[in-house]
């Protein structure tokens, strides 16, 4: 990775501190300081030497990400790590009583395809939305769209069924909220 | 001259590199640092927030273009921008000759 990879990987982290996933101030920062080093090089300095000086003008991620005005939507952030978090634990609590208790009648091969579905979208979403990793964000979008779908699919047949279940329509109900909350929270903000 | 200083103006100074001519980011650093003989030395990553509240304010525009064979992000000026940049000048030829008068009358 090479120094200018390493100054964007930082000014993403500090962008999403702020709330901004926006991807067109990282791409014009990228040209920015690739025709300052094309100018550096023109001028005889050595790649190391043009891109410290480039870097140095351009200015501390840090402080470029604090003219960015901060987005909205932190409450939003905090409810959905927070589901995140208590969904993980709901999953791994689930999962250890199936295994301890072993009921008879337990759907095995349906409930460990929805935790693992589960356990890997919210912790896809932390790592997006907490811990801002900007890799995860794609990932995660792809996640909730496919829990979006899963929950719709699962509503319509609980719905078609011929005896209600309402555990089952709680459970997609919560799916379906938590996928939509995700997408919602790390919605792209075009900052224009 | 310090970032401070330059923060209240950095509008007009923007406005301004790119007046009739539009142009991409790094271009538009370039212009202020060559226009004002290297006084203006704004960290350069600070432009791009700038730039963006003032399309936000739809005083710019811009549009993904080739440059020099890159893609670039290129800046121009708006009809609003133009009056605001009028503005902004008029405001400034004031100010300067307000100020100017005080001091030289010392």
């Amino acid at each position: 990775m090479t120094r200018i990879d390493r100054y964007l990987r930082r000014l993403r982290q500090e962008l999403a501190k702020r709330g901004v996933f926006e991807a067109r101030i990282v791409d014009e920062t990228r040209d920015h300081l690739a025709d300052a080093v094309e100018e550096g090089l023109r001028q005889g300095q050595s790649v190391d030497e043009a891109e410290r000086d480039a870097l140095a003008r351009f200015g501390a991620p840090e402080l470029v990400a604090a003219a960015v005005p901060r987005q909205g939507g932190r409450p939003l952030h905090h409810l959905v790590v927070g589901l995140s978090g208590l969904t993980i634990a709901a999953i791994a609590w689930l999962t250890l009583s199936l295994v301890i208790l072993a009921p008879p009648r337990a759907n095995y091969s349906q409930w460990f395809v929805v935790a693992a579905l589960l356990f890997v979208h919210c912790a896809l979403t932390l790592a997006a939305v907490a811990a801002h990793w900007g890799w995860a964000r794609k990932p995660v979008i792809v996640s909730a769209l496919l829990m979006l779908a899963m929950s719709a699919w699962w509503g319509y047949q609980t719905m078609a069924q011929a005896h209600f279940e309402g555990f089952r329509l709680v459970l997609t109900s919560l799916v379906a909220v938590q996928g939509a909350l995700t997408l919602v929270s790390i919605r792209i903000r075009s900052i224009q | 001259m310090n970032a401070e200083a330059l923060k209240g103006h950095l509008d007009m100074l923007l406005l301004a590199a790119i007046d009739g001519r539009p142009a991409h980011g790094y271009a538009i650093a370039e212009r202020l640092r060559a226009q004002s003989g290297g006084v203006f030395g704004l960290p350069e990553g600070t432009l791009y927030p700038a730039l963006h509240r003032l399309e936000r304010a739809r005083w710019l525009s811009s549009r993904w273009s080739a440059v020099g064979g890159r893609r670039r992000r290129v800046y121009q000026l708006t009809a609003k921008g133009q009056r605001a940049l009028a503005a902004r000048q008029r405001e400034w030829r004031d100010f300067a000759r307000a100020v100017f008068a005080v001091v030289e009358g010392s």
